[in-house]
Order: structure tokens, then C-alpha cells, then sequence
């Protein structure tokens, strides 16, 4: 009993990392409509900025900031500069995930060749050992918590209380409509792909203070429990990609209590395969999600 | 040739094209007979209890105000998606279950509301490749190669190439399939459909968008693959159109089938004009 | 292959190559170590690379099952990165199945008992028959009729079935034979280099892959047989050997995958259509009641 208490803890620690990383995935899905699968190694590209930053002696939380908006510039740049051309140039969806690959895939070799691929340690930042409700967490897991905790409920005040939420998610249900209604729909996935890319930068940065060492393979790896929480969630839902996120660490964290930890990403891999033969739209997918999503 | 021409005024080779078998397959029955149908799509209920039959060599329309469930209609009776309940026989074979391949084998074809060509393909290609039982797609087509299928192959060209001349698209037969405007896509979807000798044409909207001289020759075309034996069920909202060509006319609103009968007399009656304004 | 289907293409090619590996190690000698000798057969070179299309193709047949459901083209193509990702932890975390993360090694080199220049050009001679078959094969499913049914379903799956075509029967049946080619290309490629291990088919090969197909042009299939098949063992067989020949830091390797990243957005941007382009048949009006007419050209699509 206490094995899975524990267990649920770690899972739900982990789970706001995933769910900051998701709900950035998804965000961006939902607004401009591709699948970017560089994601993963932005959040690698947001880890080595992080330990940079470490090296000129900047407090952690403040590199988790920085770091964050600085992934966000990447990711816009990645938008501006690759994405969108590709796009108003007709290109298939099929074609926009190779390029989304194939970017991913620079971006990690660019680390190699300015970091080496060498592992990489932020050192032990996990701080005081707090005892909660059963559960046995480190300060930095905690921190790391109320941050993800902060930010959801930042972005859930964003897209329903302002102007720019509304239409942003004019834009996600239906961007030709939303531009006929004077909706500046190429800014608005602009922002989106800031927002998703500050989420993956400081999901990034978040990984890398958890686990003990890291290289430029971090994202990429930490990509399929991320997609499954999205699409758990739902893809292009940020609110299921909060939840997804929760539910994929604590299911994965039991299960790797119980089971042998070198499957735990089979886990995640399970998720995504049943949900998307079953219910490809997620478990709080809206029908429109579905129109969205089947061919 | 005017690429805008489909099928000129003296319809006459449609007659020499033409695909549809002589007569109905099976009997004197209905060729079509469709009971209780629904379709829900989550709680919408777009089809809810709709019944007809259509006879051999008879031309119906279905009217009636956008999102009646029309669409939906034909597309639970070609099989692209399934009914929540009721029945559908084609040829008095219970064809419910069947997926839409099967029943297109069969003869019961469909045409899409937005037309739908395989844009990478030539638009002759896009003919021939719409005789899905070809020697050339079996695997003793696949291991005998092209001596196997090369009289067939000849033979489905020289279709195709009848019907690209008798709609007039002769000039685009080599033109890829996506470069081609939406009322040649439109004539492409209509050919490929023909080139697979139906027994029944589903056709959804074919006139949209077509100046009033193209749909006078479609009307005509339509008139004479009807005279040769092939029944069409046909959706369309100009109501002209309809009175000239259809027999029967089934009114649908709401899911429902509201009135049915010859065009002329349903223009006089009340719910149908009800439907028209509340819709 | 469908489009998608090739980003789990990797997958086919390591399932070839496990096949072919564990029919030819032989039993437990004893002078390996480590090494695991998972059935303790020692087939015939042919008889195990028939064994491996086999595997391929079944493989191939499983990946396509997933992809039948309608669901988005660039949904379906994630599910395939993953499938292929996922394929290469599984293996690696399982140390008693198919040699775990060290992976399988020893495989015995089929012109072993020819001289080592000799036994190169064997295998060079090999390959170079392989592919000829490979692209005879192909062209009896890419030119005529059935590769024009096999476009008219890659454009639209939906169209093509209300024309009263299987899609399924013949998504299964490209998949089988692209499967099939995968797995003799996989036991062709371990033949040559001996080993076979899970860091072997990662993610950036399946780039690699990619790359080939995209660069040799997708609708072409001289060029994609000459990208799946001659490429493929080329670069994976170059990237087993680079990082013996780099000097420092992997940054020789770094740059490389970096070119091939570079190379593949620049083709999807500036000749989408590959080196070979998609040629499409043109037909010529059949001059009637004359037996010569018919198609003017008729090249391959
Ligand atoms: N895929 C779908 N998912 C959910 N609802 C749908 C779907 N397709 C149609 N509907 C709903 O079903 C109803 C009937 O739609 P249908 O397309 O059959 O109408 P229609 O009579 O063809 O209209 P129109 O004349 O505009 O073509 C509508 O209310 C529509 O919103
Ligand atoms: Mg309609």
C-alpha cells in the first residue's frame, strides 16, 4: 500500500512536468493545425540553455524563465521561418511532419555539435526532502508542481477571460471562419507557437532539474509519454492535455513501481496506440475534435 | 472544343457509351428499397425514419432545405457510412451490412457533393481506373503481366475515351486531375461513375455551380442513360431542373420524408412550402 | 508502400534483420561472451532470407492494420514514428529476446569462405541482383493499371472505394510486398555487417530512410527502389562505420545527420517531387476500328 501511495506521488510529480509539456504540444496543435515533431528537441535545445545559464551562476528558477522564453522565440522562429512557408505553399500534412522531423533532428545534432553528446547534469537542485500526505517529495518536485499548477490556470484565465483567449479559440474551431471575422489568424498562431514553446522550454528545464542526468536525446524520448498525454486528452484540448498529463505520469509511475521500470514508456506507448485506433479524439474530445481529425 | 462543353445538345453518344446494363438485373422488383433508415450523428438526428423504393429506369429527385439529411440519405445507402437502424436492399438483396466496395461492385454508384477526382491522376486516367474488377488488379493480372490484361486495358481506354469526346473534355483527357475547374471535376466524377456500368447513380447536387447550359446538357445526359435502362436518384435544389427530369420526388425536412410525388403537383402543396420557408 | 507507412519502414528492415540473424547464428558455441543465441539455428543463406521477407511482410501487413483506421494522414504518421520508436525500446529493454540493447553480433557472413576482396564483391553483386528483382517487382505493381489504382488510392482512399475497390485488401497487399522487400533488405544488410542491435534503427534512420525515399523521388519507383534498397544499406551501413572513422566528439556524425535534416527540408521545399519526378502515362485517342491504336506512350507512373 505505502509502495503505491509513493508511487502515485512520484506519478503525480511527474505528471505536471508532462502535463506543461502536453498542454504546450497540444496548444500549438490545436491553433495552427501541425503536428511539430521538433517539439521534443526544442524542449532538449530548452535543457542545454538551462545548463548554460547554470554555468554563469543564474538562480534555477530564473533559468526556467528565461530559458522558457527563449524557447518560445525559437519555436516562433520555427513557425515564421519554416512552417507557415511550407504551408501557404500547399504543403500535405504527411509533408509538414517530415519537415517537423527533420527540423527536430537538426535542432538535437546542433546541440551535439555546440555541447558534444555528452550526459549532462544540472547537479543535485532537488533541495529539502518534504513528507506530505504519505508522500515522500523533494522541494524542487514541489516547486516544480505549483509552477505547472500556476501556469494552467494562468493559460485557463487567458483563453477565457480575454479578447486573446477568445480568439484563439475561434482560430483552433475554425481558422477560415475566424479570419472572416477579423481574427488576425497568422499573429494568433504566432502567439500560439510562443506559448507552446515557452511551455516546452520550461518543461524542459523542469525535466532536466528531475531526473538525475540528461543528453540531447532528452526530448525527443520524453515526446511519446507527452503525445500519449495529448492524445489521451484529446489533441488540441489543453484542458484534457492537463489531465492526459497527470494520468499518463501517475499510471506510468505505478506501473514502473510494479513492473519493471524499462517498459515504462511501453506504457505510454500502449495509451497512444489503443486511444488512437479507439477514440482517436481523446477522452474529452468534442465531435468537432473528430471532424478535425479523421481524414 | 470548348473545355466547358459537357455533352453536346444531340446527345446521341451517350447511346454508343453508355454503360448501364439493358434493363434491371433482378426481375421486375424495385431496384431500390430503403425502409426505417436512420442515421444519428451524436444527438442530431439527420435521417430519422425514411422509406422508399425506386423502380427500374426511373429518374427520382429528393428536395428539400439544407441540412434535411438528404446527403446523409445517399450516403448511408452507398455504404459510406452505416445506418443506426433500418434496412436497405439493392437488386432485392438486403445490402445493410455490405460495405460500400462491395455495393459499388454491384452497380449502385455514388457521386460526392463536392466532387471528388483523384487529383494526381490524368483526367482519362481517372476513368480507367474506375473498373475496379480489372484483369489487371488480380494477381494472375499481377503474375501474367501485361499480356494478360493488355485487350481489356485497350478496351477500357477506348470507354474512356468515348465518354471524355461526349463530354466534350476530350482536349483535358491528358490534363492532371487537380488542375481541372470545379465543373470539369464534376464531369470527371460523373464519367468515372458511368465507366463502372451502374445499375443505379447516386448523384449529390451534380448541377451546383454549373451555368444554366451545362445543366441543360447534364439533364440531358441523364434523360438518356435513363432511357437505357440506369435509375438515378438524384439531390437537387433547382427545382426546374427537377421537374424536368425526375418522375418521383421525395420532399425531405427535418430527417423526414414530407411529401412525395410528381414535382408540378408538390409545388402546389402547402407543407412543401412551408418546409421550403421554415428551412 | 503507402506514403505513411514509411516512417515505420525501419521497423520492417530490423525485423528482416533480427529474422535473418537468428536463422544463421547457430547454436551456442561458447566463444562469444554475451552474445545470445536465441533458436540455435544455422539455415542456408537463401532459405533465411526468405524467411526474412516473410517476417517483413507479415510485419508490414501488422503496421498497415493500424493505419486502416480514417484518421488523419499526419496523425497516422505519428503513430508510425512512434511504432518505430517504440519498436527499438521494447527490444532494447528486453535482454533475453533478441539480444536486448547489445543486440545480436557474430551473424556469419555468407561468402565467409571466400576471400575477403572476393566475398566484397560477392556481396556487391548480391545487392546489386537483389535490387534488379526489387525493381522488376515493383514495377508490376507502379506502371499500368494497378499503379494507376494504387495512386487513385493514395489520393483519395474514400473515392476509390465508392469506385468498388478493396482498400483494404490492397492497403494489406502493398504492405505485404513493400514488407517483404524491407525484410530482404534488412537480411542483406546484416549479412554484410554481422550485428544487429536496436541503436542500429533509432529514430535518425528512419530519417535516413526518409531521405532516401524523399530524395529519389516518391512517385517514382526507380527512385524509391533506388532510395529503400540501395540507399538504405548505404546509409546505414555508412552510419554503423562512422563513428569509427570520427576523431573527436561524434561531430563528424553531428554534422551529418544535420546535412541529411538540411537535405530533406530543402527537397520538400524546393523539388518535393524527388530527383525522379512521378511520371504520369500519357494516352493517345484510340483511332477506332485500327488494332494499332491505343496508348501513343506509355511510360512508367
Ligand atoms: N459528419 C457529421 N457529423 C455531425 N453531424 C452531421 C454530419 N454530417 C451531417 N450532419 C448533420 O446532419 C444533418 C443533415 O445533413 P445533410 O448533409 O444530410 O443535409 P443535406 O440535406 O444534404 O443539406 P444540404 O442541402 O445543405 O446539402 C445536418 O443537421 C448536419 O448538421
Ligand atoms: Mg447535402
Amino acid at each position: 500500500m505505502h509502495l503505491l501511495v509513493q508511487s502515485i506521488g512520484f506519478g503525480v510529480a511527474a505528471g505536471a512536468v508532462l502535463s506543461l509539456g502536453a498542454v504546450g504540444f497540444t496548444l500549438q496543435f490545436g491553433i495552427s493545425n501541425v503536428l511539430n515533431i521538433s517539439y521534443g528537441s526544442l524542449m532538449s535545445v530548452g535543457a542545454f540553455l538551462g545548463l548554460f545559464m547554470l554555468g554563469l551562476g543564474l538562480n534555477i528558477w530564473l533559468v526556467m524563465v528565461i530559458g522558457g522564453l527563449a524557447v518560445g522565440a525559437c519555436s516562433v522562429v520555427l513557425n515564421r521561418g519554416l512552417i507557415t512557408p511550407l504551408v501557404r505553399k500547399g504543403m500535405a500534412p504527411f509533408g509538414l511532419v517530415i519537415v517537423t522531423v527533420s527540423a527536430g533532428i537538426v535542432l538535437e545534432y546542433v546541440i551535439v555539435a555546440v555541447a558534444g553528446p555528452a550526459t549532462q547534469t544540472y547537479g543535485n537542485r532537488s533541495g529539502a526532502t518534504l513528507n506530505f500526505l504519505g508522500w515522500t517529495l523533494t522541494t524542487a518536485q514541489v516547486v516544480i508542481f505549483a509552477i505547472a499548477v500556476v501556469l494552467m490556470l494562468g493559460l485557463h484565465l487567458l483563453l477565457t477571460r480575454t479578447q486573446l483567449g477568445r480568439a484563439m479559440r475561434a482560430t483552433s474551431a475554425n481558422r477560415t471562419l475566424a479570419r472572416s471575422c477579423g481574427i488576425a489568424t497568422s499573429r494568433i498562431s504566432d502567439i500560439a507557437w510562443f506559448m507552446s514553446g515557452t511551455f516546452c522550454g520550461m518543461a524542459g528545464i523542469a525535466l532536466a532539474i528531475t531526473i538525475e542526468s540528461f543528453d540531447f536525446t532528452l526530448g525527443s524520448i520524453f515526446l511519446i509519454p507527452m503525445i500519449a498525454a495529448a492524445v489521451l486528452g484529446g489533441v488540441g484540448q489543453p484542458y484534457g492535455a492537463m489531465i492526459g498529463g497527470l494520468v499518463v505520469g501517475i499510471v506510468s509511475s505505478v506501473s514502473s513501481a510494479y513492473w519493471d521500470p524499462a517498459y515504462q514508456s511501453v506504457v505510454a506507448f500502449g495509451i497512444i496506440i489503443v486511444m488512437l485506433l479507439v477514440r482517436p479524439r481523446g477522452l474529452f474530445g468534442s465531435a468537432t475534435a473528430t471532424r478535425k481529425l479523421l481524414a | 472544343m470548348s473545355s466547358a462543353s459537357i455533352g453536346g445538345p444531340g446527345s446521341a453518344p451517350v447511346a454508343e457509351v453508355s454503360t448501364a446494363t439493358s434493363g434491371p438485373a433482378a426481375g421486375a422488383g424495385p431496384i431500390l428499397r430503403v425502409a426505417d433508415l436512420a442515421r444519428q450523428y451524436g444527438g442530431v438526428r439527420a435521417v430519422d425514419g425514411v422509406s422508399f423504393e425506386l423502380q427500374p429506369g426511373t429518374i427520382t429527385g429528393i428536395i428539400g432545405p439544407n441540412g434535411a439529411g438528404k446527403s446523409t440519405v445517399l450516403t448511408v445507402v452507398s455504404g459510406f457510412i452505416s445506418p443506426t437502424a433500418g434496412t436497405i436492399e439493392f437488386l432485392g438483396k438486403d445490402v445493410t451490412r455490405l460495405p460500400m466496395h462491395r455495393r459499388a461492385q454491384m452497380g449502385l454508384v455514388r457521386t460526392f457533393q463536392i466532387a471528388r477526382v483523384f487529383e494526381g491522376l490524368t483526367a482519362i486516367e481517372n476513368l480507367m481506373v474506375a473498373v475496379p474488377q480489372q484483369k489487371s488488379l488480380t494477381v494472375k493480372g499481377l503474375l501474367g503481366g501485361k499480356r494478360y490484361w493488355q485487350s481489356e486495358e485497350k478496351e477500357i481506354l477506348e470507354r474512356a475515351w468515348a465518354l471524355m469526346t461526349t463530354f466534350g473534355m476530350a482536349d483535358k483527357a491528358n490534363e492532371k486531375a487537380g488542375r481541372l475547374s470545379g465543373g470539369q471535376r464534376r464531369a470527371v466524377e460523373i464519367m468515372r461513375a458511368l465507366m463502372m456500368r451502374p445499375k443505379l447513380l447516386l448523384v449529390d447536387e451534380p448541377m451546383a455551380g454549373l451555368n444554366p447550359k451545362l445543366t441543360r446538357e447534364l439533364e440531358e445526359v441523364f434523360l438518356t442513360l435513363r432511357q437505357q435502362g440506369l435509375s438515378i436518384l438524384i439531390i437537387e435544389h433547382e427545382l426546374d431542373t427537377v421537374e424536368r427530369i425526375c418522375s418521383e420526388v421525395l420532399v425531405m425536412a427535418w430527417g423526414k420524408v414530407i411529401a412525395r410525388g410528381e414535382m408540378a403537383e408538390l409545388r402546389t402543396r402547402k407543407e412543401v412550402q412551408d418546409a421550403y420557408v421554415v428551412g | 508502400m503507402s506514403g505513411v507507412a514509411n516512417l515505420a519502414y525501419i521497423v520492417v528492415i530490423a525485423a528482416g534483420a533480427y529474422t535473418y540473424g537468428i536463422l544463421t547464428l547457430g547454436p551456442d558455441t561458447g566463444n562469444g561472451g554475451f552474445q545470445q543465441y536465441v533458436l540455435g539455428y544455422r539455415l542456408p543463406f537463401f532459405l533465411a532470407v526468405i524467411a526474412a521477407a516473410v517476417v517483413g511482410a507479415v510485419v508490414g501487413v501488422l503496421i498497415g492494420v493500424t493505419g486502416l483506421k480514417r484518421i488523419r494522414q499526419d496523425y497516422q504518421a505519428m503513430v508510425m514514428l512512434v511504432i518505430s520508436i517504440m519498436a527499438a525500446t521494447v527490444i532494447g529493454a528486453a535482454p533475453s529476446f533478441l539480444g536486448g540493447e547489445p543486440g545480436l553480433s557474430l551473424i556469419p557472413n555468407p561468402f565467409a569462405n571466400l576471400s575477403p576482396a572476393t566475398g566484397d564483391w560477392a556481396y556487391v553483386a548480391m545487392v546489386a541482383f537483389a535490387c534488379v528483382i526489387g525493381y522488376l517487382v515493383m514495377r508490376r505493381f507502379t506502371s499500368g493499371p494497378m499503379g494507376r489504382a494504387l495512386r487513385a488510392m493514395r489520393d483519395d482512399e474514400h473515392a476509390a472505394a465508392a469506385m468498388g475497390f478493396s482498400v483494404i485488401k490492397m492497403r494489406l497487399l502493398t504492405q505485404a510486398v513493400g514488407g517483404a522487400f524491407g525484410g530482404v533488405s534488412g537480411a542483406l544488410l546484416v549479412a554484410f555487417i554481422g550485428g544487429w542491435s536496436p541503436g542500429a534503427w533509432a529514430y535518425v534512420e528512419t530519417l535516413a530512410l526518409l531521405t532516401a525515399v524523399i530524395v529519389g523521388g516518391m512517385g517514382n519507383d526507380f527512385g524509391v527502389s533506388l532510395g529503400t534498397f540501395v540507399i538504405a544499406v548505404l546509409l546505414l551501413q555508412g552510419v554503423q562505420f562512422l563513428p569509427q572513422i570520427r576523431s573527436h566528439t561524434g561531430l563528424t556524425e553531428a554534422i551529418g545527420w544535420m546535412t541529411l535534416g538540411l537535405m530533406t527540408i530543402a527537397f520538400l521545399w524546393l523539388r518535393p517531387q524527388g530527383v525522379f519526378r512521378e511520371r504520369r502515362p500519357r494516352y493517345g485517342q484510340p483511332a477506332v476500328g485500327n488494332a494499332a491504336g491505343g496508348e501513343v506512350a506509355e511510360g512508367h507512373s
